[in-house]
């Protein structure tokens, strides 16, 4: 009987009730959107390195080292010299490596000089080898595979020439007009900075600095070799065993011929984390303040409404209903009014996210949740649920209040 | 007694002498009593206080031989619920539920109204209550139209039907035909007397209106009853 009279007495306020609804449903859209966003994002940066033991790099800042390597996010630092690189790849701890070599971009996306490893070896997600989309991994120095996003937003084919322009963003300065590259691949999507990459060889990369020309067959300089780049900014270290991490790290930090840093992925994203808790929890606290301010919103709605409705409550009073009825009528109104408030926002987010997904994609290969509501979301969700229930409390003891003042009879 | 009433106070907060002061008053079972009076001269808060709503804190109150006044709010609640009808002046119902649903409050309240009505179930719920508004002259499409939409008499009938659903022992009426013209107060004071005749209710109605005295065993003018240091207001 409760849900009846709750129902038939809210369609009576409709206006208020759907503005209700859809404070809480906005308010809900933002706790849980930015929850959301922010764990997709740990996810995405955790899913880029997660095949990756080291990476080796020239003395720097660690944080400045991931940033750069993985997510083309900073500036490269010094390189390492091919010699290191060579030691590197023979070390008995190392199962697989992966050269990098950065500082040439094509269009604002960043290219990277790499080798066979990189489509072999490289794993994002849990445990995800890349995998191409069409056409195939390069061979020649001449020739570039490019990230999915790379190939959607400037609209490459296979066979189309591109020219590579020296530094890293921006409208190009120099570009390296006389190298043109051949696209001989593109990457199936994965969701990590390596969409947004343009892959060469490292023989490529050598070319295009040494002035020679490797389309017209000309030798190379003496004492360059065509194949092989003096250095490289970086390389990425599988090992083994895992659990020779620390050592190996110890090591190479002491290695006499330059001075090396090897940092270990997870845990410099964990410190990263660390650094923008801070921000994150601004974030939360603003969508805690506009869920107060939808549940202030209902409570004095419903207060408000309370003094037309006080006839109402001496019927329900006179036949027979106690402080549990009209609590029940009160608190269940805004309990409803939150819950389907609730789910109004979550389907909200879910179009949302379902007509974003294409888009968080190709622009900042991100990848959006699918989900509905998570089983992590479900205490957020019964907070929201509780918080309205409660707020449903004010109102409801008011209104037995009001009853027994008004005795038998309200006063007009 | 189906209703008494002993040494009975009350005074509203911040009131140095007592608004209501009532030695002794009694009601049979299905004894009709009319208790007249000006209007504002307390007889609301009596019956505030008769049905449990405003708690007395002197005197005592029993219903079906009860210590009424003594239980806890909640218990009086439920009591309520159980074994008073109540009829008011005016805004009997819940506007937006059908006649039949206004009705059915009753026994969504109280189990012992469903039983005494032999309803059990929601179905004969709903029809035990169409009987009672049909026996009070309302028929099945009017009774299911939401209450807003019934004239002013049919809506006093429809709340005179919620407070005799399941025959509870004391019907309270709080001037319910003041607004009426005087042949749908006849008509209403009609059926509700034969209807509480019927249930073997006992009927205390209050209003201002000493004309329909005849229809009751009793009439009692409030002053005579409220022997306390009243002024009228």
């Amino acid at each position: 009987m409760l849900p009846r009279i709750i129902l038939a007495s809210l369609r009576t306020r409709k206006t208020s009730a759907t503005l209700i609804v859809v404070a809480i449903a906005l308010s809900l859209v933002m706790i849980v959107g930015i929850e959301r966003l922010r764990h997709q994002v740990r996810a995405n940066f955790a899913s880029t390195v997660s095949g990756i033991d080291l990476i080796v790099s020239a003395r720097g800042g660690p944080m400045n080292i991931l940033l750069y390597s993985v997510f083309r996010l900073s500036d490269p630092t010094a390189g390492i010299r091919w010699q290191t690189v060579q030691h590197l790849a023979d070390h008995p701890d190392v199962k697989w490596w992966i050269p990098i070599a950065l500082g040439d971009s094509h269009r604002g996306f960043p290219v990277v000089a790499t080798n066979d490893s990189y489509l072999a070896h490289y794993r994002y997600g849990r445990d995800r080898a890349l995998s191409l989309a069409s056409g195939e991994w390069f061979a020649g120095a001449d020739q570039v595979v490019l990230g999915s996003a790379v190939a959607q937003r400037l609209g490459y084919r296979l066979g189309d020439d591109i020219v590579l322009a020296h530094g890293a963003s921006g409208p190009a300065i120099i570009e390296h007009d006389n190298h043109p590259f051949t696209v001989v691949g593109v990457l199936a999507a994965t969701g990590t900075p390596v969409d947004q990459s343009v892959h060469i060889s490292l023989a490529g990369m050598a070319a295009i600095h040494s002035g020679g020309q490797f389309r017209s067959g000309l030798p190379p300089l003496p004492g360059q070799r065509a194949d092989t780049p003096d250095s490289v900014n970086a390389v990425m270290l599988g090992l083994q065993r895992r659990t020779a991490v620390l050592s190996l790290q110890r090591e190479l930090s002491r290695y006499k011929a330059e001075p090396l840093s090897a940092i270990i992925p997870g845990v410099q994203l964990q410190r990263l984390w660390r650094m923008t808790a801070v921000g994150e929890n601004a974030l939360r606290a603003t969508s805690l303040a506009v869920l107060l301010v939808a549940l202030l919103v209902l409570v004095s709605t419903i207060l408000a409404a309370l003094e037309g409705r006080r006839h109402e409550l001496a019927v329900l009073r006179a036949a027979g209903a106690g402080r549990l009825a009209v609590y029940g009528v009160i608190v269940g109104e805004s309990l409803f009014l939150t819950l389907i408030g609730s789910l109004l926002g979550l389907t909200l987010l879910f179009v949302a996210q379902w007509a974003l997904a294409p888009l968080a994609l190709a622009e900042w290969s991100l990848r959006l949740p699918d989900s509905f509501l998570s089983l992590r979301e479900l205490p957020t969700l019964a907070a929201i649920l509780l918080a309205g229930s409660l707020a449903g409390m004010i109102p409801a003891e008011k209104a037995f209040r009001n009853s027994l003042a008004d005795g038998l009879t309200p006063r007009n | 007694m189906v209703l008494e009433l002993d040494n009975l106070r009350y005074q509203h907060p911040g009131q140095a002498r007592p608004f209501i002061h009532i030695d002794h008053f009694a009601l049979q079972p299905g004894e009709r009593v009319l208790l007249h009076g000006p209007s504002g001269c307390g007889k609301s808060t009596l019956l505030s206080l008769v049905t449990g709503i405003r708690p007395a804190r002197q005197g005592h109150i029993r219903v079906a031989g009860k210590p009424f006044s003594s239980l806890s709010q909640r218990r009086r609640d439920a009591f309520r619920a159980d074994h008073i009808g109540v009829i008011f002046q005016a805004f009997n119902l819940l506007p937006y539920l059908s006649g039949v649903e206004n009705v059915c409050l009753s026994a969504g309240f109280s189990r012992r109204r469903c039983e005494r009505a032999g309803a059990s179930n929601h179905r004969q719920r709903r029809d035990a209550a169409q009987d009672l508004l049909n026996r009070l002259g309302l028929d099945a499409a009017t009774s299911v139209l939401p209450a807003w939409q019934l004239s002013f008499g049919q809506q006093q009938r429809v709340a005179a039907a919620r407070a005799l659903f399941g025959k509870p022992g004391l019907i309270i009426a709080d001037e319910p035909t003041s607004a009426l013209d005087t042949d749908s107060r006849d008509t209403l004071l009609t059926l509700l007397c034969e209807q509480c005749e019927d249930a073997g209710s006992a009927l205390l109605m209050v209003s201002h209106d000493s004309q329909v005295a005849d229809r009751f065993h009793r009439s009692v003018a409030f002053s005579a009853l409220n022997g306390g240091g009243h002024h009228a207001a």
